[in-house]
C-alpha cells in the first residue's frame, strides 16, 4: 500500500472517528438525563416525547436529513437566524455529520438508559432520599452507579450508530472528500466511481469496527450481573 | 414528637384514610397492627414525606407536612420534607441496602454526605454500631453476601447513623426466614429500651405485646382502636379487631 492510499483510508476513517466521538459525548449526557426522566417522572405529553424520539428509528434516514436541512439549512429556521447573526452555515461542514450522528444515536440512547434506569430499584432511590440525600446526590450515587452497564451499552450503541450514519448526513453535510465524507459515504463514492480497491479496505475497516463495538455491546450487556437485579 | 391531625389520603378515586389522627410522645413505642392492606404502610410513608396526603397535617417534632394537593410538592414543602428526614430514621421491609456499596460504605454515606461528618468519624462510629448488631466481621461484605436478618441488621444501623430521633420501621421482619426473625427483634427491642421513640407496623404478636406502650389497629384505612398491649390481646372491644386477632393468633 502507497503512502497515498493510506491517506485516502485514513481521511473518512478519522472523519467518522472525530463526527462520531463528538456526537456520542453530546448523546451520552442528554439521551441519559431523558431516559432518567422517561423512566422517574411522569408529566403531560410523556408518551408523545418518546414517539417524538424513537421517530429517527424508523424514518428513512433521507427524511430525517430533510427535516433537519428544513431546520438547520441556511434557510432553515434555525439555520437562517444563525446564518444572519454569524455569516456561517452548518450545512456541509463536518459539525453538519455530527449533528445527522447525534440525531439518529440520540433515540438508541434515550432507550436503553431509559430500560437501564427502569431497572434500578425505586426503592433504593427512596432509602437515599430517606437518608436526607438530595435527588441529584441519589442520581449520581445510587441510580447511575446500578443502572452503569446499561448506560455504557446504550454508549458504545450510540457510537456505532454514528460510524454507520449515511443518509442523513449525506443530506445536511454532503459529500465533501476530506471535509463530510465518512466512511460510509467514501465507500459510495468510492463504489459509484469504480474504485472497488478502496471500496473493500474502507469496508473491511468498517466491519471491522462495527464488529468490536457490537462485540464489547454484548459482553457487557451479558455481564449483566447482579446489581442490576 | 409526632402529630398526625386529620390526615385525608385518595388513590385517585379511592378515599384510603378518612381523617385519622394519631400522636406519639417522645419515647413511645407504638405498634401499628392489621391486616394486609389497612394502610400501615402508607400511614408510615405519609410520614417521612414518601406519600403525599391531601388534606390534614403531620407534625414531627415541630416540622408541619402540609397536605399537598398539586402533584409536585412546592421547594419549602420538599426542605420540611427534608427536615423531617433528618429527625425520622426508616426501615423497610426489603432491607433496600445499596447493592454497589460494602455494609461500611451503606452506613458511613449519608453521614458524611448529609451530616458533613469525618469519613474517620463516620467509620469509627459504624464499626462500633455494627459491633452492637455483632456484625462489625462484615464490614467489607456486599450486602449479596448476607442473610436476610443480617442485611435487615445492617439497614437499622444505616437509619441509626444519622441519629435520628425517632425509627420508623414498615414490617421489618415480614420477608425474613423464620429463624431470623428473633436477631432482627431483638436488635429493635434493645433499641426501644434505650429510649428512641419508635413506630412499627408488624404482624409479630409476641412482639407488640411485649415491646409496645400502645398498639394501633388499622382496618381499610382507619385506626378502629387503640390502647395498651394488655387490652387489645386480652380484650379488644371492635368485632374487627377480635376477628383480626383471631385469625392472626389461631
Amino acid at each position: 500500500m502507497t503512502i497515498s492510499i493510506l491517506e485516502t483510508l485514513w481521511q473518512p476513517l478519522r472523519l467518522s472517528i472525530q463526527v462520531s466521538l463528538i456526537s456520542t459525548v453530546l448523546v451520552a449526557f442528554t439521551g441519559a438525563a431523558l431516559g432518567y426522566v422517561l423512566s422517574r417522572k411522569d408529566f403531560f405529553a410523556k408518551d408523545v416525547i418518546d414517539a417524538i424520539i424513537t421517530l429517527p428509528m424508523v424514518l428513512p434516514p433521507t427524511v430525517t436529513g430533510y427535516y433537519l436541512i428544513l431546520v438547520l439549512g441556511r434557510r432553515g429556521f434555525l439555520g437562517e437566524i444563525i446564518y444572519n447573526w454569524t455569516g456561517w452555515t452548518i450545512a456541509f461542514t463536518w459539525q453538519a455529520a455530527a449533528v445527522a450522528s447525534f440525531v439518529v444515536s440520540f433515540p438508541l440512547m434515550a432507550k436503553t438508559a431509559r430500560a437501564a434506569i427502569d431497572s434500578v430499584n425505586p426503592e433504593l432511590e427512596k432509602a437515599s432520599l430517606l437518608l436526607g440525600k438530595g435527588e441529584i446526590e441519589t442520581i449520581l450515587k445510587v441510580t447511575l452507579p446500578l443502572a452503569w452497564r446499561g448506560l455504557l451499552a446504550g454508549v458504545v450503541l450510540s457510537f456505532a450508530r454514528g460510524i454507520g450514519e449515511f443518509g442523513a448526513t449525506l443530506m445536511l453535510a454532503g459529500n465533501i472528500p476530506g471535509k463530510t465524507a465518512t466512511m460510509p459515504i467514501a465507500i459510495y463514492s468510492a463504489t459509484q466511481s469504480g474504485d472497488y480497491p478502496l471500496a473493500n479496505y474502507l469496508v473491511i475497516i468498517l466491519t471491522i469496527l462495527s464488529l468490536s463495538v457490537i462485540y464489547a455491546t454484548i459482553r457487557l450487556s451479558k455481564r449483566g450481573g447482579v446489581y442490576d437485579k | 414528637m409526632i402529630k398526625v391531625r386529620d390526615l385525608h389520603k385518595y388513590y385517585r378515586d379511592h378515599h384510603l384514610f378518612k381523617g385519622i389522627s394519631l400522636d406519639v410522645k417522645k419515647g413511645e413505642v407504638v405498634v401499628l397492627i392489621g391486616p394486609s392492606g389497612s394502610g400501615k404502610s402508607t400511614f408510615l410513608r405519609c410520614i417521612n414525606g414518601l406519600e403525599t396526603f391531601q388534606e390534614g397535617e403531620i407534625d414531627v417534632d415541630n416540622i408541619a407536612l402540609h397536605s399537598i394537593s398539586r402533584s409536585k410538592p412546592s421547594s419549602a414543602d420538599m426542605e420540611a420534607i427534608r427536615q423531617v428526614r433528618l429527625k425520622v430514621g426508616m426501615v423497610f421491609q426489603q432491607f433496600n441496602l445499596f447493592p454497589h456499596m460494602t455494609v461500611l460504605e451503606n452506613i458511613v454515606e449519608a453521614p458524611v454526605r448529609v451530616l458533613g461528618m469525618a469519613r474517620d468519624k463516620a467509620e469509627e462510629d459504624a464499626i462500633s454500631f455494627l459491633s452492637r448488631i455483632k456484625m462489625a466481621n462484615k464490614a467489607d461484605a456486599r450486602p449479596e453476601n448476607l442473610s436476610g436478618g443480617q442485611q435487615q441488621r445492617v439497614a437499622i444501623a444505616r437509619a441509626l447513623a444519622m441519629k435520628p430521633e425517632a425509627m420508623l420501621f414498615d414490617e421489618p421482619t415480614a420477608s425474613l426466614d423464620p429463624e431470623m426473625v428473633g436477631e432482627v427483634l431483638s436488635v429493635i427491642k434493645d433499641l426501644v429500651n434505650e429510649g428512641m421513640t419508635t413506630i412499627i407496623s408488624t404482624h409479630e404478636m409476641g412482639f407488640a405485646r411485649e415491646a409496645a406502650d400502645r398498639v394501633v389497629v388499622f382496618a381499610d384505612g382507619d385506626i378502629i382502636e387503640t390502647g395498651p398491649p394488655e387490652d387489645i390481646f386480652t380484650s379488644p372491644k371492635n368485632e374487627r379487631t377480635k376477628s383480626f386477632l383471631s385469625r392472626i393468633l389461631r
